[in-house]
């Protein structure tokens, strides 16, 4: 179906009159003429002319007012309805042009100004999402930023969407950590996805424990799994997660595990060396000599073998408990202020701000039963310098 | 006849003092220090006991153990197992294995005796 335009349509309209109008006046000359006897019609037809020429001229020049002040402003505000109905554009309608149109260019205009009223109110409430959103982000940041262990949060498919310095220095010299990045690729991904899976059928809101190595395998790593709720759906928007380095632990569980079983395994077989050697010598008095101080000889090697082994396990037990221990870096004025806390009569003197890599709290304890000891009657100072090297 | 035993004993102060022991009690005895000669031993001649130790060289004693189980010439010999990790999954896994008796070390002599006597039949079972 041809669909014609809004001005053709009134074009052809006024031309529609115009030959309508034409074959009226020429059918009235002709019943005027069949009515006058004497009265031929070709005389009517110069009168004919004239009237259809008029007629004509007439209605062009309405068309044309019409075209000019109805057609061409009603197709002038339908494109500007329609520009603002699909892109957003602050000016307001123009109506100049639509001064005969009465209210209709108003009504356009107050149309117009809302829809940019609306569109204002969406920009404006979207804009305060995205700074609510914002501002939200950079407390969750600075709060993790506190946070003394490795802390990362991730979205349900593993990329990194905040992580603080902590967690940057752990798993950034695996080189591939960042944010957007995908964390499955840098953790093996298996015991990350078995621990999602729990979560997502466990109790809402309840965290769960896995263990991970990083993708070379070089760290073996702790990690606390929380879900982050998702907006209004049952499934968790995200994850965060509390990364803890414990590949020395495991490493110096290990090697206590195993140092206890040589241990065992030393003292059991040394032991049921000697049972045996000391039961060949007690049960045969009569042994001869030479026998005798064989016997006697691999007793006195046996003894040393297990001297030797029980120094061999030492050394390796103490380095094992001294790796256990754990110490941490304070300042000597918390330990000193802790110490003093507790014992009225102590004053404290330090130097310089000195960090001490030590057990704190055995310190502190030491501390306090040193002056529990010392300060019975006197004052006591407490006072940390650094060592000279 | 005396029985014969074989003392498979990579350690030589134990080795040399149960094979004293043994010998005092009358037994024929021969002694290794490896699994690979435990088996040639074995093989060579297939003793009433074998008093095989688990850790060994090249061979461990649980290794010699199925492989002397997987000989049905073999089925007459039995094993007693020492071991100085004396958890109670090494003596299953031992038991599991064909071992006939099972002793940890450190043990006093006279039970290793009495075990021995049990095995090969010259005393009723406790």
């Amino acid at each position: 179906m041809i669909r014609w335009g809004l001005r053709l349509r009134v074009f052809l309209f006024f031309a529609l009159i115009v030959v309508l109008g034409a074959a009226a006046f020429g059918l009235g000359l002709q019943l005027v003429a069949s009515r006058q006897p004497g009265l031929e019609a070709a005389s009517l037809v110069p009168a004919l002319l004239v009237g259809a020429i008029g007629l004509a001229a007439i209605t062009l020049w309405v068309w044309f007012q019409f075209d000019l002040n109805v057609a061409r402003p009603i197709l002038g505000l339908a494109r500007a309805i329609e520009t603002r109905a699909h892109a957003d554009v602050a000016a307001p309608v123009e109506t100049a042009e639509a001064r005969y149109l009465g209210p209709l260019g108003a009504a356009l205009r107050a149309v117009a100004a809302k829809l940019a009223e609306a569109r204002r109110g969406r920009a404006e409430a979207m804009a305060a999402a995205a700074a609510a959103e914002t501002a939200q982000k950079a407390r969750l940041e600075a709060v993790i930023q506190r946070v003394e262990e490795a802390v990362i949060v991730c979205s349900m498919s593993h990329h990194v969407l905040l992580a603080n310095d902590r967690a940057a220095a752990l798993l950034g010299r695996t080189g591939a950590f960042g944010l957007g990045r995908p964390l499955d690729r840098i953790l093996t991904p298996a015991p990350l996805n078995h621990a999602l899976d729990r979560l997502s059928q466990g109790p809402a809101g309840r965290g769960t424990l896995a263990v991970c190595t990083t993708a070379d395998g070089a760290t073996l790593l702790q990690c606390r799994i929380a879900p982050i709720p998702g907006q209004g759906r049952r499934e968790p928007g995200g994850y965060v997660l509390t990364v803890a380095d414990v590949t020395e632990e495991i490493e110096a569980h290990a090697e206590r595990d195993r140092l206890l079983s040589e241990t065992l395994e030393t003292s059991r077989r040394s032991a049921a060396n000697l049972t045996a050697l000391l039961d060949a010598l007690a049960g045969d008095p009569a042994m001869e000599a030479a026998a005798r101080a064989h016997f006697e000889s691999c007793l006195r090697d046996e003894a040393r073998a297990l001297s030797e082994a029980t120094r061999r396990l030492a050394a390796r037990a103490e380095a094992a408990i001294a790796r256990h221990w754990p110490m941490a870096e304070v300042p000597a004025w918390d330990i000193l202020n802790s110490a003093a806390a507790s014992m009225p009569g102590i004053s404290m003197v330090i130097t310089e701000e000195i960090a001490v890599t030590c057990d704190s709290l055995t310190l502190v304890n030491l501390l306090r039963d040193l002056a529990g000891r010392l300060g019975e009657g006197r004052d006591l100072v407490l006072s940390a310098t650094p060592r000279e090297p | 006849m005396p029985k014969s035993v074989l003392i498979v004993e990579d350690e030589a102060n134990i080795g040399i003092a149960l094979e004293y022991l043994m010998r005092k009690d009358g037994y024929e005895l021969r002694r290794v220090e490896d699994g690979e000669a435990a088996l040639a031993a074995v093989e060579a001649s297939p003793p009433d006991l074998i008093l095989l130790d688990v850790m060994l060289p090249s061979r461990s004693g649980y290794d010699l153990c199925q492989t002397i189980r997987l000989n049905p010439a073999l089925n007459r010999t039995k094993i007693l197992l020492m071991t100085a990790k004396g958890g109670r999954n090494e003596r299953e896994k031992g038991l599991a294995l064909g071992a006939d008796g099972f002793i940890a070390k450190p043990f006093a002599t006279a039970d290793l005796r009495a075990q021995v006597l049990r095995l090969l039949g010259d005393e009723p079972e406790k």
